[in-house]
């Protein structure tokens, strides 16, 4: 792994990364020269119309692919120079990911998906199993554990989903729509959780999120339109989000 | 009716499923075509050796010592009452030379216009030799002596100081079966063969065909009061009757292997189809969504299979007539035909390919089709699963129990023999099918089993794997289907195979016991033509040193209780252990049994007479009739198991017998060698053909593992086909697990865990059905040579041969392993983001 000069307080640095994708021969860019810089115990969300390149830069931010240019590091760790059996390896112990449609395994019951990362990790079961259920208890489905995913609400199986981001106790959480799927109640509790993650365990939680109620949460907010930064700081109220999204988009 | 771009598209955006589905379909037709074809081409020779065996000729006039005799001694026999014809030969072994090579062959001398009505022959070129001085040659003789007609050879027979230079004037090719019997490979005039056989003038048989309605006892029992005291009446031709078992055996065996090739093909087709229809649900399910009804989903269907299975029959036609002529060439070996009659293609297994193909597809494709509409659409969409269809458990085991019970009737029906060759064969296949359906219930245990022992190598691998195959029952349970299906087929004609062989190859090693074996001419299939050796070679190696013990052995042909059977005498007494594969009987009473003229049957003789030890038989030879006891039973694969073997001296008192046809020699230990050697020189002075034991056990050791290797090979081959069905479930699970594959990537799942969890998880479905097809294998193969008792009851003992089968084992498992690497490497290179995208 290549391990570069970092402030100890900030968990990534991205200098002037760039995403290209070639679809059937026209060139697709999501995001062009962002740079950025999160801090650990930070919450950061990442707003901006479809097909603004927010998911893109969240997966490339969780090492899933690098990117086409410029550095990235995470923990110290240039993303870019990673083997992808390092970036893997980087994810399973480092890194948590919530998704909007929770991608849980159907074939597993709760508790085991919640243990995936560790028993893929080599974890013993016995260990893997206690520290899903902690996981679990910390989620408030600890009474959950021999269910299948199919038999939980969906609230429930986001919360599944959460528990297996935090089973490793990952430095960085990653978010993408995780509450698309779910009305405003189970939303927002699944947002307060996030906060707490970060806030209680100073983790770091990165979200990409289209609901304003849930940018207002997080301690800074990224604001990404054609693929470059076009707001990045407070999130405020939700006024004076709005005001200044549309200014950014009227723009 | 729904467009053709949807069917069209859906052909041409799966290119590996479009390519798995007719590769599938063309592996089955090729089997089915390429085993009928072999199947039928194998009957036709053997029905062409028992056409050839069964000639018109009902008796046949020799001399009792088998001199040659006179014609004009009984000018009468044409016009005894029922005769048609009598067909004068003069049989002679000879010795052809020309161009400095040399073969020793039958000489027959005969009236060619007659002869024609009796033997089948075709004539390459030139044209059959009818003036004294001309000769006609078998094609692999002239081949040999490199002549073409016009060409001038020397003819030498044993006992004539000179050779006869004679011109040929044609080739001819013979049927199959006198290319078994290997002798008969020189037609003259009855004038030259008789120059040859130093008796000019005369005959040594006088062959009669009767009227079709004559009564060939009473005939027979007419001619013999006519004839002068010299002479006998012998039933002639009796070699048809001396193979009918082993073409039996043989047939059952070709049956067994073509119904269980069928089995076989349609579980590949349907699992193709299976998977084919199941990874579409949602897509059908979507089309049902926007208006598409149920019966134009279904027409689709059945549409697309029609074309898939269209193109595979098309394709599988052709290897499977390749693969035909290499089963043909398998059986030509294990056979021992060296001269094939050349079968053209079988339309009835060109049809059959034809048929098989588009009708097994469109059944294939009815079961999941109609399952595929009867889910819900909107249950079919939002499911994540595509198992949604579910074979009904309860109907499995049901159809299994009955496939069993149905077996248990043929089984039962065979034991009181009503239609036994059909019903043993139709019972083998129930439990191959009863068995397919009831291995359903014990997946889950012996997949918690296998899992259990995989589990300490690749926890995580074993557990995710091990997941899946319980949550894709159906898809599991019918790839298993397939390779307990093709693995039971395989292991029982496998078994069956080197049972048989390793029986024959036992039963050489007890019977042929003598250093060396002299034989004046090849021996043949029944050994009944076989030459006398010169009187006066006792006593010429009787001098050799070195020498323990000479036996004499002699064959004739003889009817016992009516029936056609081989009768060899030898010489019991010289032997410490007798060299015989006794089945019944008290080893113990034998020397003593056989000295009082008592006789020892082969199996297939006493089960065909339905005699026991201590039994008698009434035995007639060369017009002498005796009544003789039974000392024990012998397994024999002479003559078909026709056999009866009397001692010598015993038997040379009742009956009247030519002389020894065979010397069986046993030397010293220190003198072996030198007495091999001396023997040699002795063949080479006399003509004789020289055997050491070494040589012969060589030979038989040769052909056992070429016929081993070479069913090795076929049996490799069905395992590969077999192994399309691990190849198509396991590409099935890496499409339905896309999404969950990408989830496990991003969460920390390994390119190479991710490809270990497919090994994984073929290894489980590869000992799943490999496993108990390979134990239902051996039990068919049991069945199968129980089946060869009923029909020929040849004394086969079951023996599961354990190298073939951890061969097999090994083989099958490496092959599961190795037909889930492609989708494995697909699942470890999916792209995590797009992964969990995808529908």
């Amino acid at each position: 792994m290549t391990l570069s000069m970092n402030s100890p307080d900030k968990i990534i640095r991205a200098d002037c990364i760039s995403k290209v994708f070639v679809h059937e021969g026209v060139e697709i860019r999501p995001f062009h020269n962002v740079s950025l810089e999160i801090r650990r115990g930070e919450m950061l969300a990442i707003m901006g119309p479809s097909g603004s390149g927010k998911s893109t830069l969240l997966h490339v931010l969780g090492g899933i692919e690098p990117p086409s240019s410029g550095d990235i590091w995470i923990e110290g760790h240039n993303v870019a120079k990673l083997s992808d059996r390092d970036r893997t390896l980087l994810r399973r112990r480092r890194i948590g990911f919530i998704f909007q449609s929770f991608n849980l395994v159907p074939t597993l019951t709760v508790s085991e998906n919640v243990a995936l990362p560790l028993i893929l990790d080599g974890v013993a079961s016995r260990d893997a199993a206690s520290r899903a259920l902690a996981s679990l208890q910390r989620v408030g489905l600890s009474d959950r554990l021999s269910h299948l995913p199919t038999q939980l609400s969906g609230g429930e199986q986001q919360r599944v989903a959460i528990a297996r981001a935090l089973v490793i106790k990952p430095a960085l959480v990653l978010a993408d729509e995780p509450t698309g799927n779910l009305d405003s109640a189970r939303g927002r509790d699944i947002t307060l959780m996030l906060r707490d993650v970060a806030h209680e365990n100073h983790q770091t939680v990165v979200v990409v999120t289209h609901d304003l109620r849930v940018a207002s949460h997080a301690d800074r907010l990224i604001v990404l339109l054609d693929g470059r930064v076009t707001y990045n700081g407070k999130p405020g109220t939700d006024a004076e989000l709005v005001a200044a999204l549309k200014q950014e988009i009227d723009v | 009716m729904i467009p053709w771009a949807f069917f069209w598209n859906n052909l041409r955006l799966r290119p590996l499923r479009t390519l798995l589905t007719i590769l599938s379909v063309a592996a089955a037709v090729a089997a089915v075509v390429s085993v009928l074809q072999a199947t039928a081409a194998t009957q036709i020779q053997l029905q062409s050796i028992h056409t050839t065996f069964d000639s018109p000729v009902a008796m046949e006039v020799i001399a009792a010592d088998t001199s040659p005799f006179s014609p004009d001694d009984i000018p009468e026999l044409a016009k005894q009452p029922g005769v048609a014809a009598v067909i004068p030969v003069f049989r002679v072994f000879t010795k052809a030379v020309a161009g400095g090579k040399d073969v020793r062959c039958l000489t027959t001398g005969t009236d060619l216009q007659q002869y024609r009505t009796i033997r089948d022959f075709t004539l390459q070129s030139g044209q059959m030799a009818t003036n004294p001085g001309e000769v006609s040659l078998e094609a692999s003789v002239a081949d040999h002596l490199g002549v073409q007609p016009g060409s001038e050879i020397r003819i030498g027979a044993r006992g004539l100081p000179w050779l006869l230079t004679m011109r040929v004037t044609g080739i001819y090719k013979l049927s199959a079966a006198d290319s078994v019997e290997d002798t008969s490979a020189i037609i003259t005039t009855l004038a030259d063969a008789s120059k040859l056989g130093r008796a000019p003038g005369k005959v040594n048989a006088l062959q009669i065909v009767l009227h079709d309605r004559a009564e060939e006892a009473a005939v027979a029992e007419r001619i013999r009061a006519s004839l002068p005291r010299h002479l006998i009446v012998t039933k002639s031709a009796s070699a048809g009757d001396l193979s009918r078992p082993t073409q039996a055996m043989i047939g059952v065996g070709l049956n067994v292997a073509a119904l269980l090739s069928f089995v076989a093909a349609v579980f590949i087709v349907f699992n193709s189809f299976q998977m084919s229809v199941a990874e579409r649900q949602r897509q059908l399910a979507l089309m049902r969504i926007v208006g598409a009804t149920v019966e134009q989903v279904r027409g689709s269907l059945y549409r697309e299979a029609a074309f898939l299975g269209g193109i595979g029959t098309v394709l599988g036609i052709i290897p499977g007539m390749m693969g035909s002529s290499s089963l043909t060439h398998s059986m030509q070996e294990v056979m021992g035909f060296s001269n094939m009659v050349p079968v053209a293609t079988q339309p009835h297994a060109v049809l059959a390919g034809l048929l098989f193909g588009p009708l097994v597809t469109l059944l294939s494709v009815w079961y999941p089709a109609r399952a595929a509409c009867d889910v819900e659409p909107l249950v079919a969409l939002k499911s994540t699963h595509s198992n949604r269809q579910h074979f009904s458990r309860k109907v499995a085991a049901v159809a299994g129990v009955m496939s069993l019970l149905f077996a248990a009737l043929m089984f039962t029906t065979t034991y009181f023999g009503i239609y036994a060759d059909t019903a043993s064969i139709l019972a083998i296949a129930a439990v191959e099918v009863g068995g397919a359906f009831l291995l359903s219930e014990l997946i889950k245990p012996c997949l918690w089993i296998y899992y259990r022992m995989i589990r300490c190598f690749f926890p995580v691998e074993a557990q995710l794997g091990h997941r899946q195959l319980i949550e894709n029952f159906d898809r599991t349970a019918l790839t298993v289907a397939v390779l307990f299906v093709v693995s039971a087929a395989s292991v029982c004609v496998g078994n069956t195979t080197t049972s048989l062989t390793g029986n024959i190859q036992s039963w050489m090693d007890r019977t042929v016991t003598a250093d060396y074996l002299l034989l004046a001419s090849r021996p043949t299939v029944n050994m009944s033509d076989a030459e006398s050796l010169p009187k006066e070679l006792a006593s010429r190696i009787e001098n050799i040193p070195g020498i323990r013990m000479i036996d004499e052995i002699t064959f004739t042909l003889a009817s016992v209780n009516g029936t056609a059977g081989l009768l060899s005498v030898q010489l019991f007494d010289g032997y410490e252990t007798l060299p015989i594969d006794l089945i019944d009987g008290v080893a113990a009473d034998l020397p003593q049994r056989l000295r009082s003229g008592e006789a020892l049957l082969g199996s297939v003789l006493a089960n065909l007479l339905h005699v026991k030890p201590g039994d008698t038989v009434s035995v007639e030879v060369s017009g002498a009739t005796h009544v003789v006891g039974v000392a024990g039973i012998i397994r024999e694969y002479t003559a078909g198991g026709l056999m009866l073997q009397m001692d010598s001296v015993a038997a040379r008192e009742r009956f009247p017998l030519p002389s020894a046809h065979v010397y069986g020699i046993r030397a010293d230990d220190s003198a072996r060698s030198a007495v091999g050697e001396e023997l040699k020189t002795v063949a080479r002075e006399y003509g004789l053909i020289f055997q050491s034991l070494a040589d012969l056990q060589e030979l038989v050791r040769n052909l056992v593992s070429g016929i081993t290797n070479r069913l090795f090979l076929i049996l490799i081959l069905a395992l590969v086909i077999a192994a399309f069905a691990i190849v198509n479930s396991q590409t099935m699970n890496v499409i339905e697990q896309s999404r969950h594959l990408g989830m496990l990537r991003i969460v920390g799942m390994l390119q190479s865990q991710a490809f270990r969890m497919f090994l994984f998880q073929s290894l489980i479905l590869g000992m799943l059905g490999i496993v108990p097809g390979i134990m239902i294998g051996v039990l068919m193969s049991f069945l199968t040579i129980l089946s060869f008792q009923g029909v020929t009851d040849h004394g086969v003992e079951f023996v599961a041969d354990a190298r073939l089968l951890a061969a097999y084992l090994v083989c099958g498992l490496l092959l599961s392993l190795f037909a889930a690497a492609l989708p494995a490497i697909r699942a470890a290179r999916l792209k995590p983001l797009e992964a969990i995208h995808e529908e």
